[in-house]
């Protein structure tokens, strides 16, 4: 017994020497071939010219096991419900369903990145077309979202973009309205994020598919704001629902998600005061005073001008989303951002894109119902109307970048190496060229739109 | 110079570097009663345990696990148990619940006694929504082998078991996630009941960087019978 006993003793102080706490410390990159500070680290400078090139379409490769691929499908069928025969839209989907992201091998110009997060993403765009049965589904990637799972990833990036959305230019027969849309915007000066072509081709263990030619998009509160403002610490709301109309009925900073953290809405309750103020009514130069301590309202009225001229009708005016927030640290004042433009470049549904004179906006939408209906808004929204039409969306310009946006393009949208059925939203070759034509029409038609208005 | 070329070095070639526990020790301990019915064919027990993670130095969880076996016979019994836990994630503790079925083999040859339990476990935070995390409940399906030594003239019975998990959650992939070997010894404590001291080492399974972890744990567990026999001695 006293043998026993000195065993125990004799084991249990060597278990406390030899199996105490240890850490290891695991270098990023560590055992990943691929991995350089310059393409995987976190910190590699954002290199635009590779990820967001303006006159190149790039290829990515992703190998997501089998297993993983059924996943992500059992969460769509769960909250989506059936490929091809549901009838839900996305006012039937909770706002708490968020596809589940899984890992995958992203692959580009014959260099891996690891364990990469991948998920579906969007509202029509994705309940819209899981239920027609299109696999062209918009997708997010994360490139450092499983970190916690293989830390030799902590911190990964694509060329210095930690996140990038891939949208899949849902109901867009020219495949090119996304793209386009934000580089208008920010050749215009209205800060938006950078958009470029991707042929996006999908291994989930049968073989790489090709899912079609998408747009990559940088997401705002990864690089943009850096980029664009030279800062990322301020609040950077995405607003959605109907809090986001900034009505007196309907405001609620429970509709803004912030996404640079915390919970501080004093930037955005600030506007919402200055807006309904009475002062709207009583002392205009007041009021603009107050909203201008606020709010960019040149900026806002820039971005408006653009936005009417060439037609966006799913953002703010006519939908409660598709546009962020940045309060701005440099100046204090919040700044707008839009977002998801692929429906823009045409009339549109819900009645049409607004016009001009906005006469069918009800005070539902304040921000557009209030300062358009005051007269030095107005004023500077007319100046940049006529200088959105003789400038970056003059017809001939755009007509020409129309034609070479097409050209690059085409051969991955139709033909050989075309998307296929299934797996697009072109129907045909015509389609397509239909398509072309009709963006052509479109703008020499708001050319002759903008310049009745303003004459 | 090493120095010097390390401090620029950092600056022209910065890196991340992610701190891993591949290794901690853990004491669990419990304390408990139990109370044998019906021909001791079925027993109940409840106990309170305490774990403490970090080299032992910080409170891991500590739960309230009531469970129930009923012995068919020698060979076969089948059991349930239902656990209440509190668990610290450093920022708060965690309301979550666990319950589990067992059937459990049992086989002596001479001093010798082979054993196999297969357990099923459903477990979740309490008070949580899948909507608000995507937490979903944590399944489990443990399969053990054990083997218990009865030496003559020694008080203390040796035993030595190990134990494969195998974990299900919605939207996971089911995977091998953890392999225990346990080596303790139960002895039997006149007038109060049993104790059981063991080593148990825990290795995950299917992580680039797994952990392992030495367990310590000491369980004092109290024979309600006894409490019922000195009622009727002092009676009679």
């Amino acid at each position: 017994m006293h043998k026993i006993n000195q065993l125990a003793i004799t084991l249990a102080i060597g278990i406390g020497l030899s199996g105490c706490y240890k850490e290891e410390i695991v270098v990023s990159g560590d055992g990943l071939d691929d991995w350089t500070s310059t393409t995987h680290s976190a910190f590699a400078t954002p290199n635009y010219d590779i990820v967001f090139p303006g006159d190149a379409v790039n290829r990515i490769d992703l190998v997501i096991d089998k297993d993983y691929w059924e996943i992500m499908l059992e969460y769509m069928e769960d909250n989506y419900g059936s490929f091809g025969s549901s009838s839900l839209s996305p006012q039937d989907i909770s706002d708490d369903v968020t596809p589940i992201y899984v890992p995958c091998s992203f692959f580009f110009n014959n260099t891996e990145w690891y364990h990469v997060g991948v998920r579906f993403k969007g509202n029509s765009s994705l309940a819209s077309a899981w239920g027609n049965g299109n696999m062209k589904l918009p997708l997010r990637f994360d490139f450092s979202y499983f970190e916690d799972e293989y830390p030799q990833i902590a911190g990964q990036t694509f060329y210095g973009f930690s996140e990038l959305s891939c949208g899949s230019n849902y109901n867009d027969a020219s495949v090119m309205r996304e793209k386009v849309t934000a580089d208008l915007f920010r050749e215009a000066g209205v800060p938006a994020p950078h958009a470029s072509y991707y042929r996006v081709y999908i291994d989930h263990g049968d073989g790489p598919i090709y899912f079609g030619l998408y747009t990559m998009i940088e997401v705002v509160f990864d690089t943009m704001l850096d980029k664009q403002f030279g800062s990322s610490n301020g609040n950077c709301y995405k607003p959605e629902d109907d809090g986001a109309k900034f009505g007196v009925n309907t405001f609620n900073t429970a509709d803004f998600d912030n996404k640079t953290g915390g919970n501080n809405y004093s930037d955005v309750e600030a506007l919402y005061t200055a807006l309904h103020s009475a002062n709207r009514t009583s002392n205009p130069t007041q009021w603009r005073s107050e909203m201008e301590a606020a709010m960019d309202m040149d900026g806002f009225c820039k971005w408006l001008a653009v936005n009417t001229t060439i037609q966006n009708w799913d953002t703010y005016g006519l939908m409660p989303h598709n546009y962020y927030l940045y309060t701005d640290p440099a100046d204090g004042l919040i700044k707008w951002i839009p977002w998801d433009n692929n429906e823009a470049l045409q009339e549109g549904k819900m009645g049409g894109a607004l016009s001009f004179e906005f006469n069918e906006v009800s005070d539902e939408w304040p921000l557009i119902n209030y300062v358009m209906s005051d007269a030095t808004y107005r004023n500077t929204f007319d100046g940049y109307v006529n200088s959105v039409i003789s400038s970056v969306f003059e017809p001939s310009k755009m007509q020409a970048q129309y034609q070479t946006e097409y050209n690059l393009i085409a051969p991955y949208v139709t033909g050989a190496d075309g998307e296929q059925s299934g797996y697009t939203y072109v129907n045909s070759a015509s389609d397509f060229n239909n398509a072309l034509s009709e963006l052509m029409s479109h703008v020499s038609e708001r050319f002759t739109a903008a310049d009745q208005y303003l004459n | 110079m090493i120095a010097l070329f390390a401090c620029i070095s950092s600056y022209a070639f910065p890196q991340t570097e992610t701190p891993v526990m591949v290794r901690d020790l853990e004491v669990w301990s419990g304390i408990g009663v139990y109370k044998n019915f019906l021909d001791k064919k079925l027993e109940l027990n409840l106990e309170e345990q305490f774990r403490f993670h970090r080299d032992a130095s910080r409170i891991d969880q500590f739960f309230t696990n009531f469970g129930a076996t009923y012995s068919f016979n020698k060979y076969f019994s089948l059991g349930a148990g239902y656990r209440f836990i509190s668990d610290n994630d450093d920022t708060e503790y965690q309301s979550k619940h666990r319950f589990n079925f067992d059937a459990k083999f049992k086989y002596k040859i001479n001093r010798v006694t082979l054993g196999y339990r297969f357990r099923y476990q459903n477990g979740n935070n309490f008070n949580e929504t899948i909507e608000e995390d995507q937490d979903y409940p944590r399944k489990a399906i443990r399969n053990k082998l054990s083997i218990k030594y009865n030496i003559k003239d020694v008080k203390i019975n040796p035993y030595f078991s190990t134990e494969l998990f195998r974990a299900y959650e919605k939207y996971t992939i089911p995977e091998w996630d953890k392999l225990r070997f346990t080596l303790g010894g139960t002895r039997k404590l006149k007038n109060f009941g049993k104790v059981n001291a063991f080593y148990r080492m825990e290795k995950e399974l299917n992580e680039s960087y797994p952990v392992t972890y030495n367990i310590i744990g000491v369980k004092l567990q109290y024979n309600l019978n006894n409490l019922i026999n000195k009622k009727k001695d002092a009676q009679d």
